[in-house]
């Protein structure tokens, strides 16, 4: 039997490194705004953008236009997807878009206690993080 | 139509203090107007602020939903800054009608054009 280390193809130094990947590889994909809408209607890739503070992890998309009940939001697996069908009307004629965006989003996250909130086009998922990962003062005995 | 709205220099309002968004924007419009429709997530009711000055039409959009103290960003794929736009009209508008509302982050514009410029129909005597 043959011992070989296994080389990974992308090792990045970041603790984030997989989560810059996906972001790196979703913004070539779909560009910067005035290209995301060269099709008719709004949207069909939207903006979304992570943050944290002590307590939470915090994503915010970018969905004007849409109304609350057309947003569906999941997490599965460390991958946090919103995605929805948005229905424009102009003039008498209706028309229909979908649209999807997904995220990783990092570990250590209490899948129980996610909460969403929209609010002028702004959707915002707060995600609590697990004891374990929130930052704690130690004393010195 | 959207020759009929000229973009121009809309980032020269932009400092290095307080970067400047150009919303992402649409003109559509009938024979008696334009409708537009900016694009300002993060921006409500009481954010907005229309001007017309000459030919130019000057949107802002301050956002209603700041980022919250403490937040540290992780990723951050579009600029948290307030919005501007700036569009030169060619054509003559009648200011005291022109009508706007936001929705969900959706500013909706009717820009009347002036009686003088309406296409008219002659009847033949």
């Amino acid at each position: 039997m043959k011992l070989i280390r296994y080389q990974y193809p992308e090792l990045t130094t970041s603790p984030l490194g997989d989560l810059e990947r996906f972001f790196e590889h979703a913004l070539t994909r779909f560009g910067r705004w005035p290209g995301l809408f060269d099709v008719e209607e709004f949207p069909h890739e939207v903006a979304a953008d992570l943050y944290e503070d002590d307590a939470n992890f915090y994503a915010r998309f970018e969905l004007p236009g849409i109304k609350k009940k057309e947003i569906d939001v999941e997490l599965e697996n460390a991958v946090l997807t919103v995605s929805g069908e948005h229905k424009a009307k102009e003039g008498d004629t209706e028309k229909s878009v979908t649209f999807s965006r997904s995220i990783s989003v990092p570990d250590g996250i209490d899948t129980n206690k996610i909460t969403a909130k929209f609010e002028d086009g702004l959707l915002t998922v707060a995600m609590p993080k697990t004891e374990i990962r929130k930052p704690k003062a130690i004393t010195i005995k | 139509m959207t020759q009929v709205l000229e973009k121009t220099g809309t980032r020269q309002m932009a400092t290095p203090e307080a970067p400047l968004r150009t919303p992402y924007y649409k003109v559509g419009g009938k024979e008696d107007g334009f409708d537009i429709k900016v694009y300002m997530p993060g921006v409500a009711k009481g954010g907005v602020d229309i001007r017309l000055d000459g030919d130019q039409l000057n949107i802002g959009g301050t956002r209603t939903h700041k980022l919250p103290e403490g937040w540290r960003a992780i990723r951050e794929e579009l600029p948290q800054a307030d919005y501007h736009l700036k569009l030169r009209l060619n054509v003559e508008i009648d200011a005291d009608k022109i009508a706007a509302n936001i929705e969900d982050g959706v500013l909706n514009l009717h820009l009347p054009k002036a009686e003088a410029v309406k296409p008219r129909k002659i009847a033949v005597q």
